[in-house]
């Protein structure tokens, strides 16, 4: 072989890629010719040089991003779409309503699209809110009966769970604890626990056990920081929901009066967390 | 899959850092990547932290770092869209790499053609390492953000990723004589921009 027909398999011999045969043919060659050599040599060098270089630190992977991504394509697709409620507005920090409270829960979206089948990954409490700040009662039958959701004593769910979920730890003051539901969610088993506030007004708490995002559809939201917690704020009807990060776990708050009020759980879970 | 075990994005398992690959049997990669077919967000999630930096690693060196990041996402949001078109002939790594050469590819047309400046800054980690060579791979970095896509994405396939050149011309789906040519011109430019940066073999 000449010169020209040994540079063209040059790589395919550095990779050891040749066949036995066309590799030796190459090798008598590069032993009587310093230019095919020397070439060689320098394939050598740059995968020696190749094998130097470092792995770029990749930032953190955002699972969350992705996932709200992949949802936003689904529900693209979807059958039914209920209309949004009206925007978030500057009202926010004086609402005084009815409280419901809602802290860590997951894949409600398919409860609205049932017709999607799978790839649903954040859980989606749009539609179960809206629903809830209305009609609470058809609401909660409704995601019950479509998870197997069953009434569990409070004590018993960590068991059932694998953790125990923050309201075990107890409520804010003036909080108590009327139902805990044990919901079995696509991807897990999920806490639902309601309570009452100091005037009776109920309040939903959902916690999921991984880390994974709740996300409220497309509606405006708003990034605040509540006892130092980064805490996403929606307004549902007259109500708020927050959604924030309680260790590795998810907790979001449905129906809150006010961002005090929610402020009020972050910082009882946080304390109650780390006690 | 035919060996016994890989890493589900380095097939070949070469990689010349090893870096944060979960190392899966092929049992559980043809089962987690079954399980993403059926839309299992926990598969996806594993498959997703399982592949990330490899893809990242991939995606960084073809778009610059200033773009990875948002290519990279999008490389995961066509794999698990296109999950159900993967039949298996191929290592499934091989197939993510595919995507993710296309996306970044797309993605460099996209940038021409609205005459986007794409920065191909190099990406090394800059933490220092004690070794005398980091000013050669700096240099190796920059003259391969000089090279042209393809021929970047063939050379960055087999001497980063330590693919086969059939798993290499499965993956950028070209004719396997096209890698040998598509290297042999990666290896004579990247020599030449490295010696006009001031190398010194």
């Amino acid at each position: 072989m000449n010169c020209s027909k040994i540079q063209e398999c040059l790589s395919a011999y550095h990779d050891r890629e040749l066949s036995p045969d066309a590799a030796e043919q190459v090798a008598a060659h590069l032993a009587g010719c310093s230019t095919c050599a020397e070439e060689l040599a320098s394939f050598q060098q740059i995968t020696e040089l190749s094998q130097k270089l470092t792995d770029p630190s990749a930032p953190s992977p955002k699972w969350s991003e992705l996932q709200t991504k992949l949802d936003l394509s689904a529900q693209a697709t979807a059958s039914v779409v209920r209309p949004l409620a009206p925007p978030f507005t500057g009202r926010l920090f004086a609402l005084a309503a009815t409280v419901l409270v809602a802290v860590g829960f997951w894949g409600v979206y398919q409860v609205w699209f049932p017709a999607e089948g799978h790839g649903h990954l954040a859980m989606n409490f749009s539609h179960y809110l809206e629903e809830f700040s209305e009609r609470p009662d058809i609401a909660q039958q409704t995601l019950l009966a479509k998870y197997n959701g069953r009434p569990i004593a409070l004590a018993e769910a960590a068991e059932a769970l694998g953790y125990e979920p923050v309201a075990a730890r107890g409520l804010p003051p003036g909080y108590t604890v009327k139902e805990v539901h044990l919901i079995k969610m696509p991807c897990c088993m999920c806490a639902q626990v309601i309570c009452t506030n100091k005037a009776g007004e109920s309040i939903a708490i959902f916690e999921h056990a991984l880390d994974q995002p709740v996300w409220f559809g497309d509606r405006p939201s708003e990034n605040c920081l509540c006892d130092e917690v980064p805490t996403n704020v929606r307004q549902i009807g007259n109500r708020l929901a927050a959604t924030w990060k309680e260790g590795e776990r998810h907790i979001t708050l449905i129906g809150a009066t006010d961002l005090n009020e929610v402020t009020e759980f972050v910082a009882h879970f946080k304390r109650t967390s780390s006690s | 899959m035919k060996s016994t075990s890989s890493r589900i994005n380095s097939p070949h398992g070469a990689s010349n850092t090893g870096a944060g690959a979960e190392q899966w049997t092929d049992q559980e990669a043809v089962d987690v990547v079954e399980a993403c077919k059926n839309g299992d967000p926990l598969a996806q999630r594993r498959l997703y932290d399982a592949s990330h930096q490899n893809v990242y690693r991939l995606v960084v060196r073809m778009v610059g770092v200033q773009e990875a990041a948002d290519v990279t996402q999008q490389v995961f949001l066509q794999t698990f869209r296109k999950i159900g078109q993967f039949s298996g002939k191929s290592q499934f790594g091989t197939w993510i790499y595919r995507v993710a050469v296309n996306e970044s590819l797309q993605h460099l047309r996209k940038a021409k053609r609205s005459q986007m400046q794409v920065l191909e800054q190099e990406p090394t980690d800059r933490s220092p390492d004690g070794h005398e060579n980091v000013e050669d791979k700096e240099l190796l970095e920059q003259a391969l953000a000089q090279l042209e896509p393809d021929l970047r994405s063939t050379f960055l396939l087999r001497e980063i990723d330590g693919l086969s050149y059939g798993a290499i011309a499965s993956a950028l789906e070209i004719p396997e004589g096209t890698v040998g040519s598509r290297l042999n011109r990666a290896r004579r430019e990247l020599k030449q921009y490295l010696v006009e940066l001031g190398w010194e073999p």
